[in-house]
């Protein structure tokens, strides 16, 4: 029997708990259960059979920790594991057998060391074994984290032809460990192809009846739930929860229309007979699922049936400073573009990182990987290339944007594809090999050429949202009303979400943004569901969000009296009410006072004066004051953060040709390798810069090799190393062996909790910082 | 503010950054504001077993963990996390503004030790033992290799998502796991954790003749 064949049952019976029952047969806890499928198959196949009697439909294979990292510790490959245990399970005579896969017990950066990539080849490695020793399906369960679920499904996807079940644990707050929703594993999982979509392990089934409903509501798939027998109790190792009370619960979720049923840690065969007899007379009525488009991050989903932003920021085209940032590899500025939309009202942030001279795929996953690690906020993917869309499609986390399709074959041959299979929602350009139709009618055309072959391909139309495209007005004055009314038409006739990139229709003017958020509330009230807007406009924010009240998105006004009426503080301490001196406002945090200072002292000096007249001193003796111990740590690096506002207000005011650092002197920083803890390095790159260093911050968990290419490729005269275990300070040791042996005038500086002086010398490191301040005067002194 | 507030220690917190004594008055701010922050992220979460010392003879390795338990017969093997959101808020704050980062780096690492002391009570009180204090590994002689191994015996990756990672850092970090010695009677036994921890030769607070009160 096939799983599709099985889905046609009423209802389908998982198994229950397995190391439960392993424990009970005399297996240690602590131990690999999957030692048991050699050292004790008997045992193993009469677990399995004792479920087969109970009236389990799908057997679960006894592999969850089989993966190269967890077997590394019990001397098996995960190949002949796999083939043991799905030769034990298919004797035990199941009607289906699922390989089994649990989490590879190692964190996904950024929460912990493992790339997304190490993880989908881990379980490329699982999926691959089990399709080829003849599992019938796979089950991808008691997850935490969304993106190793992504990275696992994408494996059994790519890697086989089997139908995959995903589940996580959600705790009773409908969240797991991670932060991941419910709601937005549902949108994620299901776009991205998972045949069924569950919940399983967390606590007993009584907690997760909310969890439950809404895996209903959003998959769209037939929904599986496998709880635990309640709660252990930590001196007995009892679950809480009877026999009873666990099949009438699991009753009501059948009745709600969940379609698979089984059981979790500690449960038995008891357990899984007596769910199997409950719901043996329920009809089952499938569940009416949202058919809304919902984007989403793995923490935060955004209901696209009302008006949304999208914030336009991340996207080099005339902006100096971003530039800058993508050639220096600087993500921290991209990452302050995006907090900074976000907080002013974006919902989406469009992602563009084309720039020549960079490679921008590899900076697009850079840039994606790293916005998604700071905020909730769903992401658009901007890019012509399909190479590019693909990689940030890849290592998106959540539900996304594709930005763009257009109606020539080329675009509509290579894009639509990656939207298929990696679920995500896409935004079709009304334009074709004979560029922008000038008539409204024409552009409708298109929109519905894209739609149609979207269609074809099996992409819902939901996900499709059409941009009837802005020109300038001041070059073109009927192309505003062509648009609007291509919008009305792309709306009436093929109901589909559209936007607009809204900021094309000022340029060239005054005022531009009066002209912004008129054109905006136009075309809001012709239909427009996404406008691409610098979310920072507050004149173009406000006409939205007033839109939203006047047609009742906006239920009782409640956000736009919130953000209204809320004096926004806009600083890091809230506290810039008096006039005051420069000085004092950096000492004191006071991050917008000290902006608004500094440029008002650029209207009289030279920018590079202003640097060195005016905040060097100030950070002068900030640095001597803590050295004398008047003030500590934290303050110092407060002035440190608050001066770095005042030098980007430097930055913008010179001109292109103008050098941006005082110097030049490059620094490369970096945390060693299987060191994930950079806080430190975090400070010592803020106070390095103020001093006016060019950083390249090469991150965390850095390997030797990386930091020997980018000092070769950089001309790097000093490297700042850091750790913070003593565990890591051989990999410490090992990268200052390596760029010594290859460059030796390259000069090391390194630091971290655990590091003395004298330990810095023993492994060849040329200086010990044991502070910011430190690494310092070791750069002044390397560079004088 | 919720309940994890309840857990901040901000004296801790302050000795931590590297203050010593009263904070400024225009720091406060910024200390109430980072406070609120980590209550809204931090997800406490706690998970041991109570087992006879010789069931969990295998973890237990080295001279200090053995003379730390010298009066219990049984342990509970304790791991707790304030959970991965809170390695996420600091991360956000190091990408915008680094003192938040570094003020709630050093709440999280004074709320999480609070943390396990009000869970001990709770350990306390179920085995109705005396408990010895938390002995950690990378304590002493007690290897940080056997974090693994240590995690694996409670399931605290299923549990309360606690892993860790090719160094044996934890992930999230924001947690903690130990040895705790239970005994019928009355005495607790200190362990002497500064002298044996594995930064005391670099121990800012050990220069000042000071400790850390971890």
């Amino acid at each position: 029997m096939r799983f599709d064949e099985l889905l046609k049952k009423n209802f389908v019976i998982l198994d229950g708990a397995f190391g439960t029952e392993l424990q009970k047969r005399g297996l240690k806890s602590g131990a690999l259960p999957e030692s048991m499928n050699f050292d004790s198959p008997e045992t193993v196949r009469e677990i399995h059979s004792s479920y087969v009697s109970a009236g389990s439909d799908v057997i679960l294979t006894n592999t969850f920790g089989c993966n190269r990292y967890k077997m590394a510790r019990c001397g098996r490959t995960v190949d002949e594991t796999i083939e043991k245990a799905i030769d034990i399970a298919k004797s035990a005579g199941a009607p289906l057998v699922a390989l089994d896969v649990g989490p590879l017990g190692r964190l996904i950066e950024p929460l912990g060391d493992l790339s997304f990539e190490e993880a989908y080849d881990a379980f490329s490695e699982v999926a691959a074994a089990g399709e080829r020793y003849g599992a019938d399906l796979i089950v991808i369960e008691t997850m935490t984290d969304l993106y190793e679920v992504k990275a696992a499904l994408l494996a059994a996807k790519e890697k086989t032809s089997l139908p995959v079940i995903c589940s996580m644990s959600f705790e009773k707050d409908g969240r797991t460990f991670t932060g991941c929703g419910a709601k937005e594993a549902a949108v994620t999982l299901t776009s991205l192809g998972a045949d069924a979509i569950g919940v399983n392990c967390s606590s007993g089934p009584e907690d997760l009846y909310d969890t439950v409903m809404t895996l209903l509501k959003y998959s769209g798939v037939p929904v599986s739930v496998k709880p635990n027998a309640g709660l252990p109790d930590p001196v007995t190792g009892a679950y809480s929860l009877s026999v009873e009370d666990f099949a009438s619960s699991m009753k009501k979720f059948a009745e709600a229309g969940v379609k698979i049923l089984g059981g979790c840690c500690g449960t038995s065969p008891e357990y899984i007979a007596r769910t199997a007899g409950l719901v043996k007379n329920i009809r089952f009525v499938p569940p009416k699922a949202d058919d809304s488009l919902i984007l989403c991050s793995f923490t935060e989903s955004v209901d696209c049936s009302e008006p949304r932003v999208i914030g336009e920021r991340i996207n080099p085209t005339g902006k100096k400073l971003l530039k800058e940032a993508l050639r220096n590899n600087d993500l921290d500025h991209i990452l302050s573009l995006a907090a900074e939309q976000t907080s002013s009202g974006a919902d989406v942030l469009d992602i563009n990182v084309g720039l020549p001279g960079i490679d921008e795929k590899d900076m697009m996953v850079r840039v994606v990987k790293a916005v998604q690690g700071m905020t909730g906020a769903p992401v658009q993917i901007d890019s012509s290339d399909p190479e590019v869309i693909e990689a940030a499609l890849r290592v998106c986390h959540g539900k996304a944007i594709v930005n763009s399709v257009n109606g020539t074959e080329k675009s509509l041959e290579t894009i639509l594809p990656l939207v298929k299979k990696y679920g995500a929602a896409v935004v079709g350009l009304t334009l074709d090999e004979n560029g922008i139709p000038s008539d409204a009618s024409d552009r409708l055309a298109i929109a519905e050429k894209i739609v149609k072959r979207a269609e074809s391909l099996g992409i819902d139309r939901r996900n499709i949202i059409i941009d009837c495209l802005t020109l300038t007005v001041s070059a073109e004055q009927e192309a505003a009303s062509e648009t609007l009314s291509a919008l009305k038409m792309v709306k009436d006739a093929l109901g589909v979400k559209t936007v607009l990139g809204v900021s094309n229709i000022s340029f060239g003017l005054p005022d531009r943004e009066s002209i912004n958020r008129t054109f905006l509330s136009m075309a809001l009230e012709d239909g427009l569901d996404f406008a691409i807007i610098n979310p920072n406009s507050a004149p173009v924010m406000s006409a939205l969000r007033a839109f939203k009240v006047l047609k009742g998105h906006d239920r009782g006004a409640a956000d736009f009296i919130k953000y209204y009426s809320d004096a926004p503080s806009g600083t890091a301490l809230g506290v810039d009410a008096a006039p005051t001196t420069l000085s004092h406002a950096i000492e004191n945090g006071m991050k917008s006072e000290s902006e608004r200072l500094t440029k008002e002292l650029l209207q009289s000096m030279d920018p590079l004066n202003v640097i060195n007249k005016k905040l060097i001193p100030v950070l002068d003796s900030v640095g001597d004051r803590f050295e004398k111990g008047t003030i500590y740590l934290p303050q110092l690096i407060m002035a440190a953060d608050t001066i770095g506002v005042c030098f980007s207000a430097v930055r913008a005011a010179m001109s292109e040709k103008q050098s941006v650092s005082a110097k030049g002197d490059k620094i490369i920083l970096a945390t060693v390798k299987g060191d994930i803890h950079d806080i430190g390095k975090s400070i010592v790159k803020v106070l390095l810069q103020n001093y006016g260093y060019d950083i390249i911050d090469l991150g965390r968990d850095v390997p030797p090799e990386t930091v020997l290419k980018s000092v070769r490729e950089n001309d790097v005269k000093l490297v700042g190393l850091s750790a913070l275990m003593t565990t890591t300070l051989g990999a410490m040791e090992e990268t200052i062996k390596l760029v010594k042996s290859e460059i030796p005038d390259c000069r090391i500086m390194v630091g971290g909790a655990v590091l003395t002086e004298s330990y810095a010398m023993k492994i060849g490191a040329d200086f010990y910082s044991k502070d910011a301040k430190g690494a310092v005067d070791i750069a002044k002194r390397v560079f004088s | 503010m919720n309940e994890f507030k309840k857990y901040v220690d901000r004296k801790c917190a302050l000795r931590f950054m590297g203050f010593r004594g009263e904070a400024p008055d225009s720091f406060k701010i910024i200390l109430e504001e980072c406070e609120a922050a980590l209550c809204e992220e931090a997800t406490p979460r706690s998970v041991y077993v109570v087992k006879d010392k010789e069931e969990v003879s295998d973890i237990l390795i080295g001279n200090d963990i053995a003379s730390h338990l010298s009066d219990s017969c049984k342990v509970a093997v304790f791991a707790a996390t304030l959970g991965s959101r809170v390695d996420a808020l600091i991360s956000r704050y190091q990408s915008i503004d680094v003192t938040k980062a570094l003020v709630t780096d050093a709440e999280a690492s004074a709320a999480i030790e609070t943390y396990c002391d009000e869970m001990m009570k709770e350990i306390s009180s179920r085995t109705r033992s005396s408990l010895t204090s938390r002995f950690s590994p990378g304590y002493g002689d007690y290897p940080l290799g056997i974090q693994k191994e240590l995690l694996g015996l409670i399931d605290a990756e299923r549990k309360i998502g606690l892993t860790s990672g090719e160094s044996f850092m934890l992930a999230p970090s924001k947690s903690v796991t130990a040895i705790i010695g239970l005994s019928d009677g009355d005495t607790v036994r200190e362990a002497d954790t500064c002298g044996k921890c594995e930064m005391k030769d670099t121990c800012a607070f050990r220069k000042e003749g000071d400790r850390c009160e971890i």
